[in-house]
């Protein structure tokens, strides 16, 4: 059976990463009363130690995640670490900062961590939660779009042009109108995370345009154009599952667009962090 | 005439350009097969436009075409050609190579947009629109985009902060430091030179000692850390410079083997971490005989802790409200005789006047009931006193004499402590009169004598005090002067009226004296019969309240005091 990786290895790192939470609250809590919380104190020392270590770990599951000799370690493992420890950095920062604030480089690296690690549970959740839509929405939306969709396009479209070679103008320019119809002048990948599918809206614009055209076609043509309007019946077809498909795929990766780059800038503010308070806290006072 | 057209294909990702001549004297333009230049753009007309050779010239001429026919941007019906005009039609761009000798008419042919900038190009990818892969933000873009964003960002405002926004809406220290600057250093603003002399770095201690003056820790330190050792300013938890974390002292204070002198067996802690970790049981000097013999005891050692200081008090006596009141018709309470400063700190000493005289006054002799000595006179001074004072008038008076004038300076009945005793009155001649009166004086001074100092503690100075006896020199014995600790514990700072609220709540619920519950837990003071009970209370007795688990502060701090204060000052510029 198919196990995620929430649930890798009987959620071996979920209850780790619990136990290890509750640790660390409990100590933490032994140890505010007997000082004020803060990085510089030995424990909170100890938290953004672990913190930075975690980070590094975290950040490494990119690389495994492209490494595909590597024998350590399944990939699911890494997953569910990452995932679990991951969630984890959003209590454990606090607790090396003494839940302290402030407007500074070292606040800004909590705030790019908690963006990086809430991405990532929306990736992780969209993960889990969007294949079970592909099988709610039925074949229509998990048709696959193999590598030859592009070629298919293609070839609707020269077809398209060499029917309407040496045709009247009106011909010409229906077939151009429906050429050119659906396919997006700039990219529009993002932009297809807000959009909603409209099937039945997209047939009547279909049916109501190929009346438009047959108005203004010289008859002698309106055989010709019958093989126009079932190549367009098709175009429309495939680029409304291009559409229908690409938007689930963005939407299983969008997230990664956060969560990739906002760690990276992280990892550059939290050594600028650490260079800071280390430069200040221990070399010059000291 | 001819025309040689010039045509870009890229064929297996090669940019090819292809050449071909057409004769004749006109060039037909249009999406028709028939077309001598075919260009294939449905918006373009079957029979678009053509170029001719008329006299001499290169002519072109739309063919009523739908979409028109520009040169150079201009539509135009009919418009003689000259030398690199540029000829739209459609999606194509036509551009004129006119030759000067009337030869060949050379038309290059390149199609507009990002789709197919050369005709026919590589197969473009419809997908390539949707994929977010292929967007302008990709993830490595993103990424520099980010890391610019936030290091240049940084840079500038650390640079430029204080001149783009000013002063005082922004400084660059800001972004770097943790938290700012503690209310009372909030005059400063941000002027970071005043204590920043060295950009970047930390202050040194000069930069606090210009306004603290003499702030130091005390005579015998080792060595003088920079204040900023303990003193940390912007800090991420508001609190004040003087909350001073534990780690701080025990870094130094923590091993108290310094304090053990060569041959001396260890006595002092060795690892303090905190009030409630490795800290000592508190001890107290007990005195000796001599310097030498006095040292110091752990309030822990019952055996060795007692209160040296010579004087004698029952405090269960005191306390006993039955006891009390028979004598004196009242009770009393320790506040009876224990008083606050008026900072509400410490104890002030017991005073005899204010606090035993009602109860023990100094009478002499049962005869004058009311007529009392002075205290804190030594018998010696006591016996001057009452000679010429006292028992000389009032023998005099008997014998029916005038009594001399009182003497100057002083008030009947009291003189002052160090007081020069009155001069002895003039020699007379031994009369039967003189040698009655001095008999009369000398009965008067051996009752009070006897009253005063004889059968230990029945007479009246014998009950609180020790009296060495007399030496062979002098018949009165010498009050030994008690030396009643005003303050225990040097080292620590206390306050009663701090802790009054609490230890009154404890004492009231196990139904005790309101000081009982804190003195002592093990000897509580109304079971206290012997003066040299030290009734103070143990660390445990502090740590019930003062500890991690106990709620209130227990900080080093809390209790010890780093600097000596009667030398601090701050002077504000």
């Amino acid at each position: 059976m198919y196990e995620n990786f929430l649930a890798y290895r009987r959620y071996f790192w979920g209850k780790l990463t619990l136990a290890t939470t509750l640790v660390l609250v409990i100590s933490y809590i032994l140890y505010s009363r007997r000082v004020s919380p803060n990085g510089a104190t030995l424990v909170g020392l100890i938290y953004g130690i672990l913190s930075f270590l975690a980070i590094l770990l975290l950040m490494y599951y990119g690389m495994r995640k492209r490494s595909y000799t590597a024998k350590h370690w399944s990939l699911r493992a890494w997953l569910s670490f990452h995932v679990y420890i991951g969630t984890m950095m959003l209590i454990l920062v606090p607790l090396h900062a003494g839940f302290k604030f402030g407007v500074d480089i070292h606040t800004l690296a909590y705030v790019l961590l908690a963006i990086v690690v809430v991405s990532g549970i929306v990736g992780a959740a969209l993960y889990l939660l969007l294949p079970r839509r592909f099988e709610t929405f039925g074949e229509e939306l998990t048709y696959p779009l193999g590598h030859n969709t592009d070629d298919e396009l293609r070839k609707i479209i020269r077809q398209m042009r060499v029917l309407a070679a040496d045709k009247s103008q009106e011909f010409a320019e229906a077939c151009q109108a429906e050429i050119e119809y659906g396919i997006p002048k700039r990219h529009v990948g993002w932009g297809l995370l807000w959009r909603k599918s409209a099937t039945a809206a997209a047939v009547a614009t279909q049916i109501e345009a190929f009346r438009g055209y047959l108005q203004h076609i010289p008859e002698t043509e309106h055989a010709a154009f019958q093989s126009v309007a079932r190549l367009a019946t098709q175009k429309r077809d495939l680029e409304h599952r291009i559409v229908a498909q690409m938007r689930l795929q963005n939407l299983l990766e969008a997230w990664l667009y956060f969560h990739l780059p906002v760690s990276i800038v992280m990892l550059v503010v939290v050594i600028i962090h650490i260079l800071v308070v280390f430069y200040y806290g221990y070399v010059v006072s000291s | 005439m001819a025309f040689t057209i010039i045509r870009h294909n890229v064929l297996n990702d090669q940019a090819a350009t292809q050449q071909t001549q057409v004769a004749g004297n006109s060039l037909e333009i249009g999406r028709g097969s028939g077309n001598a230049l075919l260009l294939d753009d449905l918006h373009i007309s079957l029979r678009h436009a053509v170029i001719e050779y008329v006299d001499g010239h290169y002519v072109i001429k739309d063919l009523d075409s739908r979409g028109g026919t520009y040169v150079n941007h201009r539509a135009v019906r009919m418009q003689p050609l000259a030398d690199g005009d540029v000829v739209h039609i459609g999606n194509y761009n036509l551009r004129m190579g006119v030759p000067a000798d009337g030869a060949s008419l050379t038309v290059d042919v390149t199609r507009e947009g990002t789709e197919e900038v050369a005709e026919d190009t590589a197969p473009v990818s419809y997908l390539s629109h949707y994929r977010l892969a292929d967007s302008l933000f990709t993830k490595k873009r993103l990424t520099w985009w980010g890391l610019g964003l936030v290091v240049g960002g940084m840079i500038v405002l650390l640079l430029l902060g204080d001149v783009l926004l000013g002063k005082t809406v922004w400084h660059s220290s800001t972004i770097l430091a943790p938290g700012e600057v503690t209310p009372a250093h909030r005059f400063i603003g941000h002027n970071c030179a005043q204590c920043h002399a060295d950009a970047w770095r930390v202050p040194t201690s000069t930069a606090c000692t210009t306004c603290h003056t003499g702030l130091v820790h005390q005579a015998s330190e080792a060595f003088t850390p920079d204040c900023v050792t303990c003193h940390r300013e912007h800090r991420s938890d508001h609190k004040a410079l003087t909350t001073i974390g534990d780690q701080f002292c025990v870094q130094c204070h923590g091993d108290l083997r310094t304090h053990t002198k060569a041959g001396q067996a260890l006595q002092f802690a060795t690892q303090i971490r905190g009030f409630d970790a490795g800290h000592p049981e508190f001890s107290v000097i007990v005195a000796g005989q001599n310097e030498q013999q006095s040292a110091r005891v752990k309030l822990s050692d019952k055996t060795a802790l007692r209160d040296t200081s010579a004087i004698k008090l029952n405090h269960q006596l005191h306390l006993t409200p039955e006891r009390i009141k028979k004598v004196t018709g009242k009770t009393l309470t320790c506040t009876n005789c224990h008083r606050m400063d008026a900072q509400g700190a410490y104890m002030l000493p017991i005073d005899y006047t204010e606090h035993c005289s009602q109860c023990h006054p100094l009478e002499f002799d049962e005869r004058f009931p009311g007529q009392v000595v002075d205290h804190g006179t030594q018998p010696e001074g006591i016996q001057e006193f009452l000679k010429n004072n006292f028992f000389t008038p009032r023998c005099l008076v008997q014998a029916g004499l005038p009594q001399p004038p009182p003497p100057a300076g002083g008030t009947e009945g009291v003189r002052r402590p160090g007081q020069a005793a009155p001069a002895p009155s003039q020699q007379q001649p031994a009369t039967p009169e003189s040698v009655k009166i001095r008999a009369c004086v000398e009965e008067g001074l051996r009752e009070a004598q006897k009253r005063l100092y004889t059968g230990g503690k029945q007479s009246v100075c014998g009950l609180c005090h020790t009296l060495q006896d007399p030496s062979p020199s002098s018949q009165l014995p010498t009050v030994v002067r008690p030396e009643i600790p005003v303050r225990w514990f040097t080292h620590a700072k206390f306050e009663h009226q701090a802790h009054t609220r609490a230890t009154t709540a404890k004492a009231t619920a196990e139904n005790k004296n309101p000081c009982e519950g804190c003195h002592r837990p093990d000897l509580p003071v109304s079971k206290s019969t012997q003066t040299s009970d030290v009734l103070l209370p143990g660390i445990a007795s502090c740590q019930e309240c003062h500890s991690s688990t106990g709620g209130v502060s227990f900080q080093c701090v809390t209790c010890h005091q780093y600097h000596e204060r009667r030398v601090s000052r701050i002077s504000k510029p």
